[in-house]
């Protein structure tokens, strides 16, 4: 079942002569992790925007084609209503932060939303543990680091128990290895509550790892699509697009060009290791043999 | 190399604390010899910024002494120091504030009092040896994002500094154009620049870097080539650190007789062709 | 943290005004700010002031903030001084004249009462202030009625304001890497270098906005039924705050009675007490 879908979708912002995103056609299903890539200025924030009805609620502009969320047309609906179903995190964790406490902004969403204080607790409780800021209730956002806001806004969204969960590169600011966690928590969250992700990213070894489809959108048009093994190992396809490929698979595509490796490239690192180590040990049963 | 000249950079048991009382940095000694090219890498917190910002005059020592060019920053203006080290910002949005281009770059030597063709003269030189001509009449702001870090990267250059240092050169952009901005930067180290980059990116620090420095908590926990230091997985770990995806690669494949000294693809394409013909 | 960059100055202490409830710390500020404001001759003005620092030191808050603003203390006094000369009400008997300049005993009397009206009201203002968390302070008007927009707006203000603080000082910071000097130069010239910092600062400005509103809205804010939603946050007001907001409010419901009915604290009932 799909849990959204564009249907030939335009957006201009009025004050702008182009077009910003053109013709998108897009179908996600419930469950999905849906990986977003693609160069800055493509559309990708526009796109994320049009999932919770910013576009076209809040901001002028004109629209043709549809957008289909969760069964609801959101043009006939507005951004209160489709928050019930839609969480959002977007790119910068500085601006993003209006309260003046971690407690403060995480229980901003949920008392919108009505729901009774205990409800309150428990899911601020909840979303903080997810991603380790449980012991910052009373911090001021001038007390935390980058990736520390960039933690609490990504909490700020869980706690909303939205059926998708909507990330605009939400591992800028982090480390290697908090960027791990980040997709790790991401991922798990989509196998214990069903939640469909569609994430901006361009950190390709993670997305490698955890996504199940992947998108490229350039000048507001989807130009690439498919499953995230399919999309990732296509090194020719991709060759001018800006998409910067896992190393692993920059690799393996330099062996696949000498023989040395038959069919669909290895995207992890995992996945590398293996098909090395097949190759290394096919070598060397032949070298035995003759 | 000139490895008996005088380092462009000495760091003497530098601490610094912020008048709020944190602790940013905690006796970090350094030597910076011209014309390297170094990566300064670390979590948000652990004093990478904090260093670098010492090195123009924006920060004075509360302890030990900081020399560029042989001179104690805390007996200079930070204009005096910003013809020595130059300083792109993250976000070029910050500086931004001219009407074109050509007056964006013009900014820094007028502030420095040159005369109008000197200016002229730096200006010319920073848009070819960044690749902007064609953005020279064009409003900064109408740029897009890489261009307006090309702009900021020219703008610095026309102070004519000895040291460039970048902060996040390529956050936001994508390969075409961060290969861009680096390969600019890896020309001006060729030219005689010391490049220091700020940036997350470890493959980006293996690939164009010839010195990785690591901080940690305020205090620098690893310093060397790339490839040395890219050993060193359990201490970049407890910073949130790890080395490149190539070269866990190759970690792993250790037992198979792979060299974990590993840290770009097309090594790693040869190091392999090494291994399996040797089998 | 200054309070500059944040806006904020609360001080923790361990101390009885501290552990009162929000909405008690304002009810002692408005009521007698009200009655320091209402009362129009200087003796009564002065007992409010004690009043009002008695409540600060009850505050175990640190005399140092009230040094801190002392300048303006005296500023303001001279200035008051100086209108009290200039202006001539007709009234009371002369006690000094230079020229047109003159002294009368009234002047005098409201001279010193306005002071110890500014004297009380800011004690009062800093006494909230310092004892008291930004979320309790905001908490403290809703309960005292304030509409949750008005509150809301008030402290996305404060906040974005920090948030442009720390932009403009980092935009400070790259421009003075590119040779501004923000330190030279005449009072006029220092000031015209500030137009150079004014430009990023917009832009950067005007994201910081668009950002903040996306992100509010993403999390279903709704102005229009803005006052349904629920309020994770409560205060719980104790005995001692009732008794306190309740004996302030009788002290002054009554206070103004004898003020606007029966005259009391004003020039003439204050000479009339005088034997």
């Amino acid at each position: 079942m799909n849990i959204i879908e564009f249907r030939d979708f335009w957006w201009k912002y009025e004050s702008s002569t182009d077009w910003i995103l053109r013709g998108v056609n897009l179908e996600v299903e419930e469950g999905e992790f849906l990986a977003v890539t693609g160069p800055s200025g493509s559309g990708k924030t526009t796109l994320c925007q049009c999932l919770n009805g910013i576009i076209p609620h809040s901001r002028p502009g004109v629209i043709k084609g549809e957008v289909y969320v969760s069964g609801i047309r959101v043009r006939d609906s507005n951004v209160p209503q489709l928050c019930e179903h839609v969480g959002m995190m977007f790119q910068d964790p500085e601006s993003q932060f209006i309260g003046m406490s971690v407690e403060e902004e995480v229980v901003f969403g949920p008392e919108n939303l009505g729901l009774s204080r205990e409800e309150i607790e428990r899911r601020m409780l909840w979303a903080l543990k997810v991603v380790g800021m449980e012991d910052m209730l009373d911090k001021a956002p001038y007390e935390l680091s980058g990736g520390q806001k960039q933690r609490v806004a990504i909490a700020s969204a869980l706690v909303m128990l939205p059926k998708i969960l909507v990330l605009d590169e939400p591992t800028s600011e982090l480390d290697p290895i908090g960027k791990s966690e980040v997709f790790s928590i991401v991922s798990e969250l989509r196998r214990d509550r069903k939640m469909t992700i569609v994430m901006v990213e361009h950190e390709t070894e993670e997305v490698a790892k955890y996504a199940d489809r992947v998108v490229l959108l350039r000048e507001g048009t989807i130009t690439a699509s498919g499953s995230t093994q399919d999309f990732l190992s296509d090194v020719e396809g991709l060759k001018d697009t800006g998409v910067e490929l896992p190393q692993v698979t920059r690799f393996a595509h330099l062996l696949a060009q000498d023989g040395l490796i038959l069919g669909k490239l290895p995207i992890t690192l995992e996945d590398a290791r293996d098909r090395i180590i097949q190759i290394l040990q096919n070598g060397k049963n032949r070298a035995v043999r003759s | 190399m000139k490895s008996s000249a005088p380092p462009i950079i000495k760091v003497e048991g530098l601490s610094h604390t912020y008048p709020d009382g944190t602790d940013a940095l905690e006796g970090v000694n350094l030597e910076i010899k011209r014309g390297e090219f170094i990566g300064v890498i670390g979590q948000n917190g652990s004093g990478k910024t904090t260093l670098v910002k010492h090195f123009n005059g924006l920060l004075k020592p509360t302890k030990g002494t900081v020399l560029v060019d042989s001179v104690d920053t805390r007996e200079k203006t930070i204009a005096y120091l910003s013809t020595k080290v130059g300083y792109v910002f993250q976000n070029p949005d910050h500086q931004i504030s001219q009407e074109t281009t050509e007056a964006e770059l013009a900014f820094g030597p007028r502030n420095l009092g040159l005369s109008p063709a000197e200016i002229d003269h730096r200006v010319k030189e920073a848009l070819r040896s960044v690749g902007i001509e064609h953005l020279a009449a064009r409003h900064p702001l109408l740029t897009s994002k890489a261009e307006r870090q090309m702009i900021a990267i020219a703008s610095i250059l026309t102070m004519k500094p000895e040291v460039i240092i970048v902060d996040e050169p390529t956050t936001g952009q994508d390969k075409k154009q961060s290969r861009q901005t680096m390969k600019m930067l890896a020309d001006l180290n060729a030219a005689g620049h010391t490049v220091i980059i700020i940036t997350h990116d470890m493959s980006l620090a293996a690939e164009y870097t010839m010195r990785v420095i690591v901080f940690h908590k305020g205090k620098i926990i690893l310093d060397g080539a790339p490839k040395s230091v890219f050993r060193e997985t359990e201490i970049l770990r407890e910073s949130g650190l790890r080395p490149p995806q190539i070269t866990r690669l190759t970690q792993m494949l250790q037992p198979f007789g792979f060299s974990p000294d590993v840290t770009s693809v097309p090594e790693m394409y040869d190091e392999f062709k090494r291994v399996y013909g040797r089998s | 943290m200054s309070f500059v960059r944040t806006f904020i100055l609360y001080i923790p202490r361990d101390s009885f005004i501290h552990r009162l409830d929000p909405a008690t710390k304002l009810i002692i500020m408005l009521t007698l700010s009200i009655q320091a404001l209402v009362i129009a001759e200087p003796i009564s003005g002065a007992v409010v002031f004690v009043v009002s620092m008695l409540f600060f030191l009850a505050a175990n808050l640190p005399l140092g903030v009230l040094r801190a603003t002392l300048k303006y203390w005296v500023a303001t006094m001279v200035i008051i001084w100086i209108t009290y000369t200039y202006s001539y009400s007709g009234q009371g008997s002369v006690l000094w004249q230079y020229g047109w300049l003159r002294l009368t005993d009234y002047s005098v009397l409201l001279a010193f009462t306005v002071m110890f009206r500014l004297f009380s009201v800011v004690t009062l203002a800093l006494l909230l202030y310092c004892s008291t968390t930004q979320r309790d302070i905001i908490a403290g008007f809703r309960k005292l009625g304030m509409p949750y927009l008005l509150t809301f707006v008030f402290a996305l203000a404060i906040r974005t304001l920090s948030v442009l603080y720390s932009d403009y000082n980092r935009i400070r910071e790259a421009q003075m890497a590119r040779a501004l000097e923000m330190e030279k130069g005449r009072f006029f010239e220092r000031l015209k270098k500030h137009v150079y910092l004014m430009g990023p600062l917009i832009v950067t400005a005007l994201s910081r906005v668009e950002a903040m509103s996306a992100s509010i809205e993403s999390r279903a804010f709704r102005v229009k039924k803005a006052g349904k939603r629920t309020f994770y946050y409560v205060t719980h007001m104790r005995t001692v705050d009732y008794v306190i907001a309740g004996s302030l409010l009788l002290e002054t419901v009554a206070f103004l009675v004898l003020r606007y009915l029966y005259g009391y604290f004003t020039v003439p009932w204050l000479l009339s007490m005088i034997p």
